[in-house]
């Protein structure tokens, strides 16, 4: 029982709580996807070509995956 | 048993599946550039976001609801008398919601989503999107299609002919956009991805071409680089809707990114972009160049809250600037 106790604890604190595989190798670390970098889209100041709601750049959502 | 039931009742109920994101955001634009649907002056938008990565296997969907308050004062329209005036509108907020589902089987990911403005707005939009991803390899190789079709409405504004007429352009602006990309993982250090891309606002500007190419390279686990570069004209084939010349632009960004601490990200950018407007009568080209500085960083404070902020202050050949800042958390349940 102690032991059970003991195992469970350690698992919940080392992580059991996040069991989603992040694989952070080079190339798939989140510093290196296209779509997700952590600095502001550049913007236009003369032409418009863009379709949609880009315009006010403002919209941004941490959590969609748009 | 006890033993099992006990292991059970502390793990099995805190999968991470669920995350809530709240995010403000900040922009000062000082621009003469009349763009449509981009406000000027001080701009104040907050956005509050949620995704579900495991409602069903391989399906998760995600949404927001932002409420912006845009500062439209500086942004003027010709009127049927050909004068210049101010748009004409008492809003003081805009809220537009956004919805999308994702779902992955085997090599396959699709998505769908749409989105629209929920109050009266003097460019009010509703919108659908679609994509569709083949993974190959061990998803070392990944082929793509990203469809987006809009319909937006703007305030009724006239312009002048190349003989001085008077015409009302279209209040009713509809759009479309098809992207065609391909990304592979070249080394276990470095990857590359490039983007065919073609769009149009049906009677209001000429179909444009683009192509963006974006390489990704890691100097060491902790440090990492990425470079874009981009290109996209109109066809100059096609006929003008109004008094405006035929766009092109291209530029190029680079970003250097850190992880000090495994829980810690920060990021630098430097941006530069080269606007050109040609004029189909006088064959005059204005030419817009800006020079763009972000920085960006994302805090993982526990298991459950990161932290992330960012900022950028862009100027351009024509003195104008635009600061934007942005501060927000992610809570993951």
């Amino acid at each position: 029982m102690r032991v059970a106790l003991a195992l469970s604890i350690l698992l919940f604190g080392s992580g059991c709580a996040q069991l989603e595989f992040v694989d952070r190798g080079r190339v798939n670390h989140p510093a290196m996807d296209f779509n997700g970098a952590l600095v502001p889209e550049t913007n236009n100041y003369l032409t418009g070509m863009d379709v949609g709601k880009k315009g006010s750049s403002s919209e941004a959502c941490s959590v969609c995956a748009h | 048993m006890r033993s099992l039931i006990l292991i059970f009742l502390f793990c099995s109920p805190t999968v991470a599946s669920e995350k809530f994101s709240l995010t403000y955001n900040y922009r000062s634009s000082q621009s003469e550039s009349q763009l449509e649907n981009t406000p000027n002056g001080v701009f104040h938008s907050q956005t509050l976001g949620y995704q579900n990565e495991n409602i069903l296997p391989g399906l998760s969907v995600s949404g927001s609801l932002v409420t912006q308050q845009p500062d439209y004062s500086k942004n003027t329209i010709l009127n049927d008398q050909g004068v210049s005036e101010n748009i004409r509108t008492d809003l003081t907020s805009e809220y537009i919601a956004d919805a999308q589902m994702d779902f992955t089987r085997g090599n396959n990911d699709i998505s769908f989503g749409g989105f629209s403005f929920l109050s009266d707005s003097p460019y009010s939009q509703r919108g659908i999107r679609a994509s569709y991803k083949y993974n190959l390899y061990g998803k070392t190789s990944i082929l793509g299609v990203r469809l987006l079709y809009v319909d937006q409405e703007r305030p009724l504004s006239y312009y002048f002919d190349d003989n001085l007429q008077l015409f009302a352009k279209s209040t009713e602006v509809f759009g479309h956009e098809y992207i065609l990309f391909y990304e592979q993982v070249i080394s276990k250090n470095y990857k590359a991805a490039v983007e065919l891309l073609t769009s149009q606002k049906v009677k209001d500007r000429p179909a444009n071409y683009g192509i963006n190419l974006k390489q990704g390279y890691a100097f060491t686990s902790r440090l990492f680089s990425q470079l874009k570069l981009s290109y996209k004209a109109e066809d100059r084939g096609q006929r003008l809707h109004d008094d405006r010349g035929f766009f092109s632009a291209y530029g190029g960004e680079a970003i250097l990114t850190a992880e000090p601490i495994y829980d810690l990200l920060i990021s630098a950018s430097y941006a530069l972009n080269v606007e050109r407007e040609k004029n189909s009568v006088s064959g005059m080209t204005t030419q817009v160049g800006s020079d763009q500085f972000g920085l960006g960083a994302q805090y993982a404070l526990n298991r459950s809250i990161t932290l992330e902020f960012m900022g950028s202050y862009a100027v351009t050949n024509t003195d104008l600037t635009d600061y934007s800042v942005r501060g927000g958390f992610i809570w993951a349940q």
